[in-house]
């Protein structure tokens, strides 16, 4: 067998540092944000919050995690959003047998009869990849995980004796909630990695269930997206928006006092008089609410100030992203790890009802 | 048959020789009233007194200790009382409670032995001689006659103790618990007693305090943290601005209120968030505070 032939063409590009960006419009790029909220919002119906979150994410640069249950359309709402920001897209599906591999290349016997090896879905379309949409991400390995965590930290990943970046690159990933049987439960770094988890129910509504069910539009999912606006921001200047959005809006000292309490009773629930039914308060936060994860809250409450049109960040903005980017890097004792639905809002709940505001 | 009992005068005077000294000692033996008519398990009380001098107290070495004296007599109990005499001298009540085991078959004479005592005085000691006592005591019944059941008395009737003044005190004392109680009832809200919460009362009653201690900077934020807890407890939880909405929505009584409400957070929101705090200050006071907390104290009531 004669030596593997890496592919020349297309030629990947390592990272490139980009151009001085020009001044940026924040009340433009506001406008832009809600476009892109509303054009979404065509296709994905009666999941405002969670539409909201992501935009949140998406002008946060942050990965998200979609949970719910089967058929409540996370797959449809990624689509969506990936469409409306316009860019290249790839999706990979979880298996069991997934490799890392798998998601770098993919050999196979070309017609000349001669193996051949082929970028995969990561490296296809370069460093401009806008989302990589990782579905059933809890039915890959933890090696996949492993790799996943590197592209989300670090934007690059080592490949062909390279190192690649993507830059604007978005990580979605979805799980269902259902199953348990071979699936691997997502490394706490992985998961804290994620700037946010947002649950996916389906609509409340009984008129936007019906409509779910009975109007011919939600029927082919594909038409549904095809039929979005695309591109409707421009998600190459997305992280100097994120920048200027983080420069602009003010977290003050009430702000930090306030976040920094409600982090404290996160963490320590019993010294802060918080009781659950059923629950031992002392034993039951066993780790996580990570440094990390609260400059993901102040950021995302950054974010939430400015599309909500203000340059502060006010107690609203923090209750609103709290449960979203907290609840999935607190980890709970083995105990409690499997009713962790109920009491994570439950406990959110109840930490906001403890610290008092302004104070 | 025994010889008669020496019958004792009701009132004996006897000198007893005082040892190398010239303090006499009046003596009276108050001997039961009749040395005869004693049967089995009767009392015996025998009284003495003694008039001393002043200074003079009894040793309590030679009090005897109560117990068997012999197989049929028992001393119950000594007591000693000592009181003004006449003279200026101190009277000495002692009285020996005796009791008689004796079972005649006939009448017969007892003795009761006699007994010393003594009397001190610092470093003087004087002794009293409580004389001997006889007395006649006799079988309870004919000694000859068989037994019969006829014989046995009825029980004696249970006397019947007067009990009405610890029933009076026995009320009394239930009356003051619950006296008490109903006090400290009123004073923990227990119960009956129970106040309805009311924050705004309570805010208002702490931005006036805060009004008459000077109007600053820090009493105007004061002022607004002290109505802000007062409407998180109203409302149950924390209230911020975005929940003013569904706060109204459940408690009516202050929508006459929502547009102050409204511009009361949206004041807190620019003092304590937004970026010039001072033109927020500016433009709130205390007073304006201490009136709204008042209307929404009026509004708590149920009061227009």
């Amino acid at each position: 067998m004669g030596p593997m032939r890496l592919p020349s063409d297309p030629p990947l590009d390592p990272v490139v540092p980009g151009p001085v960006p020009p001044v940026i419009d924040l009340a433009h790029w506001r406008q832009q944000a809600l476009a892109f909220e509303q054009t979404v919002a065509q296709a994905v119906i009666g999941q405002a919050q969670a539409l909201r979150l992501l935009v949140l994410a998406v002008f946060c640069r942050g990965h998200v995690l979609l949970e719910g249950d089967v058929g409540v359309g996370k797959t449809t709402l990624l689509r969506a959003v990936a469409r409306a920001l316009g860019g290249p897209f790839e999706r990979i599906e979880g298996t069991i047998d997934l490799m890392p591999n798998d998601i770098l290349y993919s050999a196979f016997v070309a017609e000349d009869g001669r193996p051949r090896i082929q970028p995969g879905p990561i490296l296809r379309r370069g460093g401009d990849l806008a989302v990589f949409f990782f579905n059933e991400i809890n039915r890959a390995r933890p090696q996949v995980h492993a790799l996943l965590l590197r592209i989300m930290a670090e934007r690059s990943v080592s490949a062909f004796q390279q190192d690649y970046g993507f830059p604007d690159l978005l990580v979605f990933a979805d799980r269902n909630r259902v199953e348990r049987e071979e699936t691997f439960e997502l490394p706490a770094a992985a998961r804290d990695r994620f700037f946010m988890e947002i649950g996916i129910e389906a609509p409340a509504d009984p008129h936007l269930r019906r409509q779910l069910a009975f109007s011919p539009r939600f029927h082919d999912a594909d038409r549904l997206i095809a039929g979005l606006p695309d591109a409707v921001i421009d998600f190459r200047r997305l992280n100097a928006v994120a920048a200027a959005i983080q420069d602009h809006v003010q977290a003050g000292e009430e702000v930090e006092a306030y976040t920094f309490a409600l982090w404290e009773a996160l963490k320590f629930p019993h010294r802060h008089g918080i009781s659950l039914p059923g629950v031992a308060m002392d034993r039951l936060v066993i780790g996580g609410a990570s440094p990390r994860g609260v400059s993901a809250l102040v950021r995302a409450a950054r974010a939430a100030a400015w599309l909500d049109g203000r340059d502060y960040v006010v107690p609203e903005d923090l209750r609103l992203v709290f449960v979203p980017v907290m609840a999935h890097r607190l980890f709970l004792a083995p105990a409690y790890e499997a009713r962790r639905e109920q009491i994570m809002p439950a406990l959110c709940r109840a930490v906001f009802d403890a610290v008092p505001t302004p104070r | 048959m025994t010889p008669a009992a020496p019958v004792l005068s009701l009132l004996a005077l006897l000198l007893l020789s005082p040892p190398r000294s010239a303090t006499a000692a009046e003596q009276a033996i108050l001997a039961p009233a009749h040395s005869h008519g004693w049967w089995i398990g009767d009392v015996i009380p025998v009284r003495a007194t003694v008039l001393l001098e002043q200074g003079f107290r009894i040793d309590p070495a030679s009090l005897p200790q109560p117990g068997a004296l012999d197989y049929w007599l028992d001393l119950r109990g000594v007591t000693v009382v000592d009181e003004k005499g006449r003279d200026g001298r101190r009277l000495h009540r002692i009285e020996f409670t005796y009791q008689t085991f004796y079972a005649p078959l006939e009448p017969r004479a007892m003795t009761i032995p006699p007994r010393t005592l003594a009397f001190v005085r610092d470093g003087q000691r004087l002794s009293v001689t409580v004389p001997a006592w006889s007395f006649v005591t006799s079988p309870l019944r004919e000694i000859m006659a068989s037994s019969r059941p006829e014989a046995m008395k009825p029980d004696a009737v249970a006397a019947v103790i007067n009990v009405r003044p610890q029933e009076w005190r026995a009320a009394l004392s239930a009356g003051l618990a619950l006296v008490a109680l109903l006090l400290l009832a009123r004073h923990r809200a227990w119960g009956p007693f129970a106040r309805p919460d009311r924050p705004f009362a309570a805010a208002a009653a702490a931005i006036r305090r805060l009004n008459r201690r000077g109007a600053g900077a820090e009493a105007q934020r004061a002022a607004f943290l002290a109505l802000h807890r007062a409407f998180d407890r109203a409302s149950g939880h924390r209230l911020v601005a975005a929940d003013v909405a569904g706060f109204l929505a459940v408690r009516p009584q202050y929508r006459p209120l929502s547009a102050e409400i409204a511009g009361f957070f949206t004041a807190s929101r620019s003092l304590f968030f937004g970026r010039a705090p001072e033109q927020a200050l500016a433009r709130s006071s205390t007073a304006a505070l201490a009136g709204l907390a008042r209307r929404l104290a009026r509004a708590e009531r149920g009061r227009p």
